[in-house]
Order: structure tokens, then C-alpha cells, then sequence
């Protein structure tokens, strides 16, 4: 197990290198250099050279490269242009509120579609089923940004269930701690719904075609054979050999969740990672830019290791024949 | 895989896969309006899907008038409720009884027009990048498996960290810190899309390097280039077609979201992203300008999940 655990780490580590590499490469392959960039009128001279100093623009590309590295990992990000502060400080801001959506939409999806794929594999070719599929071909044929909108439009404009932006009421700050945790998951709701519900068709068939495919397994025969009551058969006999691969999968989702959650973010003003990046890119707050570039890397690599190291537990085969 | 579909999902993929291209194509010629023209900057402006208007063309520009009446040299017009009165040698075309099918934007551009219009940019970009994220896809998955084990290690970890990656945050920075244009969506799309297909070329050649028949040409002395073309890929290609329609509603969804943020293609040229970002401040007193095009998308992304859905079951 600690072989495993050290190999996982040491892929993680070599990823999170690989996504830092990228994001430096993003910004000195842009056209012109980081330099011409920083011509931008919108930049005031003061920020200009504080940025030539944090990126070193009068060396060659290789050391530039070197010291941005060491700097990123030290923690030296720079100030952000928007907000006058350190990058630091912003993305600590940040990073809580994408956790507390990304983990909650997460758990949407998992709450929708596990059960609902477990249900349309038995009723194979009921209604039911087929009204799933269709729902779910929908939802995952129509862009997010607009199911956000329709949802937005309707459950937060017409009919007034949900507030339409941001994370807290603008009169919180004067409120006590628990009717601030209850307006947080009041705004909280629609996002992590539509982010959950978004991607909750992609659980679903993966959970019918997986689980399908194992009932027509003949150890699934024989458990029934042997007189086990049904539910028996489906949870231990059945969905445990498909958990692994589930588990690994959910690893594999997690981009797809942090970009949806950009989107999200952005159309209700959720004060997270992909809002500011957004932001960020539009004000042309480089340092911002990247560093939300590099976290969002950052999170998916971690939740890939949880999500390893949970299917390992699942699966005691894994640890032997994992990379 | 056939020509003549026998399953539904195939049928009805490539109808609706169908449909957009013929629309996309054909949209100059059957698009009623100019989609870039405002019919009435003042009283065309969120006109509901269905309204029914007379257009009337002068020098000074076009009125989407509701009633008129016409004397041998004044028109007596109702435009946005009030009445008014047009010299009649200033018109350029018969006034004429049009339907405003879609509705029209804010300012008064007719939104069939401007779907259709823009369905022709979205689909041209998603077509074009998705051919390019193929291309690089089998490339790449080719070279990994024919070109050594250190080649293919190399590769496979580009592709993964790249797949580990959120892709809209690539995307963003790229398409942010590059001039946004259709030809720098074509290539950010493209090449932050080719790890898929090429993950899979590669798991393809490989098996089928070690099938029988593959063993038996190698066998007989072929080139490994006559091997490859002749007797891998032929056999390689059914599951890459079913990525590739995959991967070609994936990019229309890219490129949509990448356009509603603001970075991908610009306005006043219409594609599918921005015209339902046209609409996000409008979403109740004009629902249609956001809900329209986002069918659009959703109707031409599901014709290719059902075209993939239905050749992998005929497969």
C-alpha cells in the first residue's frame, strides 16, 4: 500500500510540474512576448515593473522559466492589478467557495445518477428508461451555460425561490453564523444544482451500461440461484466489482467539473476560482490569470489522487496492478 | 456501420446532424433577413417569436410598422404605437407582410436570421478543429505506438497531464492572451482537444498489431508503412468514427461557451455562444434571444451523441 501511495504521489507530483509548465508556456507563447503584453495601456508603470522583476523578462527563456518555477512554489505570485492585493490572498479567497460548489455538485451528481442508473439497468427498456436516456441525451447535448440561465430565469427571476448571484446577502456581514451558513447553501442551491444536474446524465449511463453488463455475469446468476433476496444481489453481488472502475472515473470527471464550475461561477456570480479567473481575463490581470490556471490544475490532480486511492481501498487488485 | 441506417439513434443523429449542416450551409440563401441589419432600431426591439409586422423600406432605413395605409403620396403608418405619416417616393421596396419567426434581438435584428447565420460560424469552427484534434490525435496515437517506448511514454504523459487539465481554464488563458478571431478558436480548440483520439489510436494499433492477420502480413515482409495503411488503420478506424462525432458535438459545446464568455467569436458576427450571450440580460421580458440558439446547439449536439450512440451499438 505505501509503494502505491508513493507512486500515486510521485505521478501527481510529476502532473502538477507538467500543469505549471503549461501555464508558463500559455503565457510566453502568446503572440509578442509577456513584455508586449504588459504594453497594454490599461497597466499602470508601477505594476509594469513589478511584473518585469517577478518574471524576469530581461533574461532568457530558460531561466525565466527556472525562476517563475521556484517563485511559483515558494509561493511568490505577485499582486493582482484588479484587486490590489496579493495573488495569494485572492485565491484563498477563492479556492473555498469552487471546494464547497465542485464538492456539492459532485455529490448531486452522485446522488442523481448512481440511483437512477442502478434503477434504469434493472427496468431495461421500461418507459422509465427511456424517458432517463432521452432526459439525459438532453441534458448533456444542451450547453451548461444555458440550462444555467433557464434556471436562473425561472427558478431565480419568475419565481423567486432561489437569490440570482453571489454567495452571501448583501446585509450577512451583520447576521450571526448560523443564519449566514443557511444564506450561503440558500445561494449555494442553484448553482450546485445545475452543475450537478448537468453532468448527472454522464453517471447515469455509465452506472446502466456498467451495471448491465454485470448482470448478465454468471456470478450474478448464481447469488440469485442460491435464493438471495434481490436487493443482496444487486449491492453486494453485483455493484461491488463495478465500483472500482466508478471510483477511478470519478477522477477522470473532475476537469470536466472544474470547467463547468468556470461557467457556473460566472453566471451567478459564485466568488470562486473560474469567476476570477474570468474576471481576471477581462481586466487583463495576468498574475490572476495564471494563478487560478495553475490551482485549477492543482485541485483536479489532488481529487485524482483521493479518488485513486478510494478505488484502491474498493479494490484490493488495483494496488498490485496500477501504474 | 452502414450507409442506411437500421437503429434509431443512428437515424435520428444523422437526420438531426443533417439538418444543421443543410441549414448551416444554406443559411445565406434561406435566412429571410440580413442578420447583421436592424429591421427597426426603435420599434423592432424584442419583438416576440411569431409577430407579424409590415415592413416598409426608405432611404432613411426600414420600419416594422403594425398598420398602414397608403394614399398617392402619403403613407399613414402605425410604428411602436403611434401614428405617423411616410412620404411615399422615399420607399425603395413594396411594403410587404413579413413574420418575425424567432422574434428579434435588441436591436431589432431578426434572431432566425442571425441563427442560421450563425449556425454556419459554429459549425464551421467546431467542424474544422474537430478534423484538426483528430488529425493531431492519430498522428500522435500513431507515433506512440510504431515510434519506440520512450516516444510513447513521452506522449502518453503529455496527453494525460493535458486530459488532468480543466480544459476551459487552457482555453481561456490561450484564447484571452491571443487576439480572440475565428482562426485562433480553430487552433485552441483543436490543439487542446487531440488526447482523446489519440489515446485511443494508440490502444487500437496496438491491439490490432498483435491480431493474427496483422502477424501474418508482417510475416510476409510488407513495409511497416504498407502495414500500418493497408491493414491497421482500415481496421483502426470504426472507433475513431465514433470519437470523432463524439468529439465534433463536444467542440460545438466548446466553442459555444468560449463565445458566451466573451472569447471566442466576436460580435456583431453571429455564432451560437454569443447570440444566448445577447440574451442573459433579458432572460424574462425576452426569453427567446438566450433560449433559441441554445436549442440549436443542443438539438446539433445531440444529433452527433446519437450518431456515435448509434454506431458504437451497430459496431
Amino acid at each position: 500500500m505505501t509503494r502505491f501511495l508513493l507512486r500515486r504521489l510521485a505521478g501527481a507530483v510529476l502532473l502538477l510540474f507538467l500543469v505549471l509548465t503549461a501555464t508558463f508556456l500559455v503565457l510566453h507563447l502568446a503572440p509578442g512576448d509577456p513584455g508586449s503584453l504588459l504594453s497594454d495601456p490599461r497597466i499602470p508603470a508601477s505594476q509594469r515593473q513589478a511584473l518585469q522583476e517577478l518574471w524576469k523578462l530581461d533574461r532568457p527563456l530558460a531561466s525565466q522559466y527556472l525562476s517563475w518555477l521556484w517563485g511559483t512554489i515558494r509561493g511568490e505570485w505577485g499582486t493582482s492589478f484588479l484587486y490590489r492585493r496579493p495573488v495569494t490572498e485572492v485565491i484563498a479567497s477563492a479556492l473555498p467557495h469552487t471546494l464547497i460548489l465542485g464538492l456539492s455538485a459532485l455529490g448531486i451528481q452522485l446522488l442523481l445518477g448512481v440511483p437512477l442508473g442502478l434503477w434504469a439497468a434493472r427496468k431495461r427498456g421500461s418507459l422509465g428508461d427511456r424517458l432517463l436516456r432521452i432526459g439525459s441525451s438532453f441534458l448533456y447535448a444542451v450547453p451548461l451555460f444555458w440550462l444555467a440561465l433557464m434556471a436562473l430565469a425561472l427558478l431565480s427571476f419568475r419565481w423567486g425561490v432561489f437569490p440570482p448571484s453571489h454567495a452571501l446577502s448583501v446585509e450577512a456581514a451583520e447576521w450571526p453564523a448560523w443564519r449566514r451558513l443557511l444564506d450561503l447553501f440558500h445561494h449555494l442551491a442553484l448553482p450546485a444544482l445545475v452543475l450537478g444536474i448537468g453532468a448527472a446524465g454522464g453517471w447515469l449511463r455509465l452506472v446502466r451500461s456498467g451495471l448491465r453488463e454485470t448482470l448478465e455475469e454468471p456470478f450474478v446468476r448464481t447469488a440469485r440461484a442460491k435464493g438471495l433476496p434481490e436487493h443482496r444481489v444487486l449491492w453486494v453481488h453485483a455493484v461491488r466489482p463495478t465500483l472500482a472502475p466508478w471510483l477511478q472515473l470519478l477522477g477522470l470527471t473532475l476537469p470536466g467539473l472544474l470547467s463547468g464550475a468556470l461557467v457556473v461561477e460566472v453566471i451567478f456570480a459564485w466568488p470562486g476560482l473560474g469567476r476570477i479567473a474570468w474576471t481576471g481575463l477581462m481586466g487583463r490581470d495576468y498574475p490572476i490569470v495564471l494563478a487560478c490556471t495553475a490551482w485549477s490544475g492543482a485541485l483536479v490532480i489532488l481529487g485524482n489522487l483521493v479518488a485513486d486511492l478510494l478505488a484502491a481501498a474498493s479494490d484490493p487488485r488495483l494496488r498490485e496492478t496500477v501504474r | 456501420m452502414s450507409l442506411f441506417p437500421r437503429n434509431w439513434s443512428t437515424r435520428t443523429g444523422t437526420g438531426l446532424v443533417l439538418l444543421g449542416l443543410t441549414l448551416g450551409l444554406a443559411g445565406p440563401w434561406i435566412a429571410p433577413f440580413d442578420p447583421d441589419r436592424p429591421l427597426d432600431p426603435v420599434a423592432g426591439a424584442h419583438l416576440a417569436p411569431g409577430s407579424e409586422r409590415i415592413l416598409v423600406e426608405t432611404d432613411l432605413g426600414p420600419y416594422l410598422v403594425e398598420r398602414l395605409e397608403m394614399s398617392p403620396d402619403l403613407l399613414r403608418v402605425r410604428h411602436g404605437g403611434e401614428t405617423k405619416l411616410l412620404p411615399v417616393e422615399r420607399l425603395e421596396r413594396d411594403p410587404r407582410r413579413v413574420t418575425l419567426w424567432a422574434g428579434t434581438d435588441r436591436y431589432g435584428r431578426d434572431l432566425l436570421s442571425r441563427i442560421l447565420w450563425g449556425a454556419r460560424v459554429s459549425l464551421r469552427v467546431a467542424l474544422l478543429a474537430g478534423v484538426l484534434a483528430l488529425a493531431l490525435g492519430i498522428a500522435v496515437g500513431s507515433l506512440a505506438a510504431f515510434g519506440g517506448r520512450f516516444l510513447d511514454g513521452i506522449l502518453m504523459r503529455v496527453a494525460d497531464g493535458l486530459l488532468a487539465f480543466p480544459r476551459i481554464f487552457l482555453i481561456l488563458a490561450a484564447a484571452g492572451f491571443w487576439a480572440a478571431g475565428e482562426t485562433v478558436v480553430i487552433l485552441v480548440l483543436g490543439l487542446t482537444g487531440w488526447m482523446e483520439a489519440a489515446r485511443l489510436t494508440r490502444t487500437e494499433l496496438l491491439r490490432l498489431r498483435n491480431e493474427t492477420h496483422a502477424q501474418a502480413a508482417r510475416a510476409s515482409g510488407i513495409p511497416t508503412s504498407r502495414l500500418f495503411l493497408r491493414h491497421l488503420v482500415p481496421l483502426a478506424l470504426p472507433p475513431i468514427l465514433v470519437l470523432s462525432a463524439l468529439r465534433i458535438g463536444d467542440t460545438i459545446l466548446a466553442e459555444a461557451t468560449l463565445s458566451f464568455l466573451g472569447f471566442g467569436i466576436q460580435p456583431p458576427t453571429a455564432s451560437w455562444g454569443n447570440l444566448v450571450a445577447d440574451g442573459q440580460d433579458v432572460l424574462l421580458s425576452a426569453w427567446w434571444v438566450a433560449t433559441l440558439p441554445g436549442l440549436a446547439i443542443g438539438a446539433t449536439v445531440l444529433g452527433f451523441t446519437l450518431l456515435a450512440e448509434g454506431w458504437r451499438e451497430e459496431a
